[in-house]
Parts: C-alpha cells; structure tokens; sequence
C-alpha cells in the first residue's frame, strides 16, 4: 500500500482480516477476504456450509494458516502467531469441554495457563459461574449437565480470562429450536455487559439477525455483503443474499429504462413494474426482482400502490398469528404473501382473483438468479 | 415344524455342548501346568510324585540363591526399563501418527508393529551382530534396548486405539485458553488415555519379562534374567525349585493381566459414559 505522507502509520481496525486467502490445492476455500471489526462489536459471519465462514473463523483463531494475507489483531499482525498466544476465546459447537475435569476445574484452566494464582483463579471461577447461574454446579463433570449448561460452561471458560475478542463457532447448533433463542438472547447480554468483541459463525440467518451488529453474508469463499442485520435483510444487494436472508419472492423479467430514481421491468406480455436499480446497468438487461413478503398489500388497498397486479390464489394457510397466501403473479406462481391475522380477515380461497401491489422501494433490482 | 419347546431344548443342547468343549480346551491348556505346580512345595529334591511332604523350602532356595535373585533383579530391571522405554516412544509414535495422511500411517504402522510378527530368533541374530558392534552385547543397557523394540508395539496399539477415540477439538480448545502444546497434551490428552498408556506398558513388561530368545542371545552371565535362568535350572538341576520359579512368574503375570484386563473395562465405561 502506498500511502501520501511518508511515515504514516495505516489505521488498522480492531480485527481486520487484509488480502486474506486460503486455498487447498487448487481449491479456493476464501479469496481476497478484507474486513474489519470495530472493538465491542458483534460481528456474524454467516453463509451455507463450504462458503468459507468457518474457514476465516479457524484463521482468525490460529488453527488455519493463510495461504496469503495477513490478520491484524489491535494492530498487531497475528497471522502466523500460534493460537495460544493469541489472547482470543474460543466456544466451540461441540462444547469442547474437559470430560475429565470438574466444571470449576474446566474454568480455571485458562487462569492456570496464563499462572494466575489459586486465590485470585478461585474468585474468578465463582465470579464466572455467578454469570451463568451455575453457582453450585462447580463440582460436577460435564458429562453431568444438560446440552444447555454445557455450553454455558463453554462461554464462561472462554470469557474468564478476559480475552478482548472471542470467537463462537455455531455454539448453538447442538441445542434445541427454544433453548436456541433463548441462548440468543443470554450471549447477547453477556456480550452487552462486557463489551468484549465477537466473531460469530452460523449458518441460521434468524440467529445471525438477531443476534448481531452487524453480519457478513458469504457464499463462495466471498463476502457477498456486509452491514446491519436491517440493511442486510431490507437491501440485499444480489439475488444470494435476498434468497439466502429471510423469505423472498423473486419476479424475473427485463430491465426497459433505467433512470435516476429507479428503473423500469418488462415482466413479460407489456406488464412493467416500477424497481429500484440495484444490480442492473443498461437496458436489455435480464434480472431477478427481489420483494419481501410481508411488503406485498393485498385487496382494494393494493390499487394506491406503485405496482398493482391481479393474481390468482393458488393457496392460503393459517399459521396462528399471520396468514399466509401463494398465488401466481405476472404468470408466475408461488408468490408469496403474508398478511397479519386481524380481525375479520379474509383473504379470499383459491382460485379467486385478487389484487396484489407494492411499492418501487421495496422492490430491488438484482442480478439475475 | 418344530414346537417352541423343542427348539429351545436343541438350543440347550448346543449351549452345553458349547460349555462341554470350552471347558475340555481349558483343561487341556491348564492341565499340564497345575500338574506341576504342587511339586513346588515339595520337600523332595526330585520332581515326581508322590511327593515326600510339604514345604517351602524351594521358595526359601529362590529367594535366597544369589543365582535366582540376580536373575529376578535382571528381568525386574531389563522389564521395567524396556516398559518404560517403550511407553515413551510408542505413545510419541501414536500422537504423531495421527498426523499423518491414511496411506503414510498405515505404512509407519505396519512398520512399528512389525516386531511382533517377525520371527524373535531373527530379531535375535540380527540384535547380536548390530550390537556386537557397539559393544552392547551383554550388557544390561543392550538387553533393555533390545526389549523395547519388542514391547514398542504393544504401546502403539494400545495408544493408538485409545487416541482414535480422542476428540482432538479438546487439544484446539486448550490451545485456545492458553495452553501449550505441552501443556494440552500433559493436561488434556494424556488424562484421557491413560488407562490405554497403562496397559500397554504392562503389555510391554510381560512381553520384555517372559522373553527368552533374545536374551539368550545377548545376556553374558552376569544378564541372566528368570527365564532363562529356568531354562538353566532345568538343564542343569532339575529340583522342584524352577517350579517355585514359574509359579512366580505365572503370579506375576496373572496379576498384571488382571490389572490390564481392569484397566480396559474401566476406560471402556469411560467411553460409554460421554
């Protein structure tokens, strides 16, 4: 990197991964990764298996090396330090626990590693099972605890020696759907209250939304995008991204103009819908429409909107707290619809006509997919 | 067709059968042994029935004839060094063959455990002309050497199942709390496998301790060790005294076993319990 003044020191971020690579073989497991993660942040590296996530996460943590590259940690480069010198914790999917040592014994071994004395390990053991609420379980083996609590141990193993960053690899993904979420929410406050820096790695976009400051979604050893959940799920900038995040109906059609405040699709037989241009560049263009379900209005309300369409219903399904409508739109079936279940709703029944609207905004553009 | 009854009974029949022949086969195999035992504590001087009186006087012998004592010390001496030595190098052998792609381990792994395959007497020769050299040759260090090439394996094999059924995530996890590699492998590892290290040390020892070929081949005078010395006793004096000897070695085999045999079940539990 060439820099203007002389004797300028780059500013690196909290964690930034600079022109990383990793190949095995010929294979390409991640390709020119850059990124940065501010101090405090909770940061989610999410994607399908074999995207590379967890690849840029075992690097990170010392157990890859890079093919090329380097990671900085607090400025520090630390690409080819070993992983015990790193000072970064660690939770591991399968707990990782010592099945041999106590749960106590289990906590204090990083303190012991770092010869930090009895008097002092034993304060921060007791203090690190008072945030799990596990104060009483110190003496039991892990084999003892519940999926649940194992991972809980796992958590207070690698935030008791204060690490300024930890990392968690699917820690969730042994648990159950409602000891999950409320997981979730415990890593989250934790996170909160010690304000350490974590990396996270899952392949459940709910989890990754949920949970994070901000989320990189990856696919193909590439970052496809990076920013808040918000943006992520409400400006997915390609067609991966739309259809890997949350629901997601996609319209295929032709780009006719383009213009400064948005552009114009030929969904086939002279129907045109009014878009944002994402990922389109001229006109001629095929591309993929992008429209969240729960944007779509339906019924005498869908006439105000600037696209309005009539669709056949080809399905409606209750489920409890919304309702749910498949129909076909432009001569394309399975458009999704979710409505809000109030009261004196209907929705009609299949085969009815209906109209369907919404607008430009929410309609993005993307690459055809 | 037959009734449910009946069928069960022709079970029965097999199942005694069964019974009938292990207990032959085990007659058989023990017989001869038991058969002398008792001449041990015999107060004659010839090894035959019926025998004059009981006593220990052949006990008395052994333990206090510098022959049979020296020998006792040599086997104690070559047996627990070759353990010992073979407990270090086939345990570093197992930790480093996981590394290894599965082409390359089965190769170095045939190659560790070759010395339980091949003929000992060739081993012998070959250890007699190669120590020869280095002046090995009777002396109490060659012999310990020599018994570790035949004890190492015993070590892989143990360690080495008991390392396939190590999570290795717990050496990462360690690594990532702080812990050298030394001390992932002292703290983490070596707890987990410690019954499979413990039987195959005491795999190694019986092995090093019931050894007779290559210790023939290398032992001056001064190397005896108590097979051997047996050996000599037969030939040489034949008194109910080399019986007393083999009832102590069988003793101490026996024994050893049962721990290994205790050991095996006990990290089999562990295993069940995760």
């Amino acid at each position: 990197m060439v820099h203007a003044r002389s004797g300028a020191v780059p500013q690196r971020r909290f964690v930034e991964f600079a022109g990383v690579q990793k190949s095995y073989g010929s294979v390409k497991v991640v390709s020119d990764l850059n990124l940065g993660i501010e101090r405090g942040e909770f940061v989610t590296l999410l994607g399908p298996s074999g995207s590379g996530k967890t690849t840029c996460l075992m690097m990170l943590a010392g157990f890859e090396s890079l093919s090329a590259g380097d990671i900085f940690l607090d400025g520090a480069s630390i690409g080819s330090m070993p992983p015990q010198k790193r000072n970064i914790g660690m939770v591991f999917q399968s707990y990782a626990l010592f099945p041999h040592m106590t749960i106590a014994e289990n906590i204090a071994f990083p303190l012991q590693a770092r010869r930090i004395g009895k008097a002092e390990t034993a304060e921060r053991v007791a203090r690190a099972l008072a945030m799990i609420r596990l104060d009483s379980f110190g003496g039991r083996l892990p084999g003892q605890l519940s999926g649940g609590q194992q991972q809980r141990v796992a958590l207070a193993r690698a935030l008791v020696f204060e690490p300024s960053l930890v990392l968690m690899d699917e820690p969730l993904g042994a648990l159950d759907k409602q000891l999950r979420e409320e997981m979730q929410y415990e890593i989250m406050h934790i996170q909160q209250r010690l304000g350490v820096t974590v990396v996270y790695v899952t392949h459940d976009q709910s989890e990754a939304l949920t949970m994070s400051n901000r989320v990189a979604v990856f696919n193909g050893g590439k970052i496809q995008q990076l920013g808040p959940p918000k943006q992520i799920y409400e400006e997915p900038v390609n067609t991966f991204v739309a259809r890997f995040i949350g629901e997601n109906n996609r319209l295929d059609g032709t780009v006719r103009a383009i213009s400064d405040d948005g552009c114009t699709i030929d969904a086939g037989s002279g129907r045109s819908i009014r878009a944002v241009a994402v990922n389109v560049s001229a006109a001629g263009e095929r591309t993929t429409l992008s429209i969240r379900p729960e944007r779509v209005v339906v019924g005498p309300a869908a006439a105000n909107a600037e696209n309005c369409f009539d669709a056949t219903i080809d399905e409606v399904v209750f489920h409890g707290d919304h309702l749910r409508m498949s129909a076909t739109v432009c001569a394309q079936p399975g458009f999704i619809v979710k409505i809000p279940n109030s009261a004196g709703i209907s929705m009609g029944s299949p085969g009815d006509s209906i109209k369907i609207g919404w607008a430009a905004s929410d309609c993005r553009a993307l690459d055809h997919g | 067709m037959s009734s449910p009854s009946a069928r069960k009974s022709k079970a029965d029949i097999w199942r005694t059968l069964a019974s009938v022949i292990t207990v032959l086969v085990f007659l058989f195999l023990l017989l001869p042994i038991a058969a002398v035992l008792p001449l041990s504590f015999s107060s004659g001087s010839f090894l035959a029935y019926p025998m004059p009186g009981l006593s220990l006087r052949w006990y008395e012998e052994l333990l206090t004839n510098y022959k049979w004592l020296l020998a006792l010390k040599n086997s104690a001496v070559v047996g627990i060094g070759a353990a010992a030595l073979s407990t270090v190098l086939g345990l570093s052998a197992a930790i480093a063959m996981r590394g290894l792609g599965p082409r390359a381990r089965s190769i170095v792994n045939g190659f560790l455990i070759a010395p339980l395959v091949m003929p000992v007497i060739i081993m012998a020769v070959g250890l007699y002309l190669f120590f020869s050299n280095l002046g090995l040759v009777g002396t109490i260090p060659g012999m310990i050497l020599a018994h570790t090439v035949i004890g190492t394996p015993y070590v892989v094999i143990s360690a080495g199942a008991a390392l396939q059924n190590f999570d290795m995530q717990l050496i990462r996890a360690a690594k990532s709390l702080g812990a050298s590699p030394w001390m992932a492998y002292r703290r983490v590892m070596l707890p987990a496998i410690r019954p499979a290290i413990v039987a195959g040390a005491l795999f190694a020892f019986v092995a090093s301790f019931d050894e007779v070929v290559i210790v023939l081949f290398l032992a001056g005078p001064g190397q005896v060790t108590l097979p051997v010395r047996l050996f000599e006793g037969i030939r040489d004096e034949l008194t109910p005294v080399v019986i007393a000897a083999a009832m102590i070695m069988i003793m101490i085999s026996v024994g050893l076993m049962t721990v290994i045999e205790l050991l095996r079940r006990k990290s089999v539990a562990r295993r069940g319990m995760e």
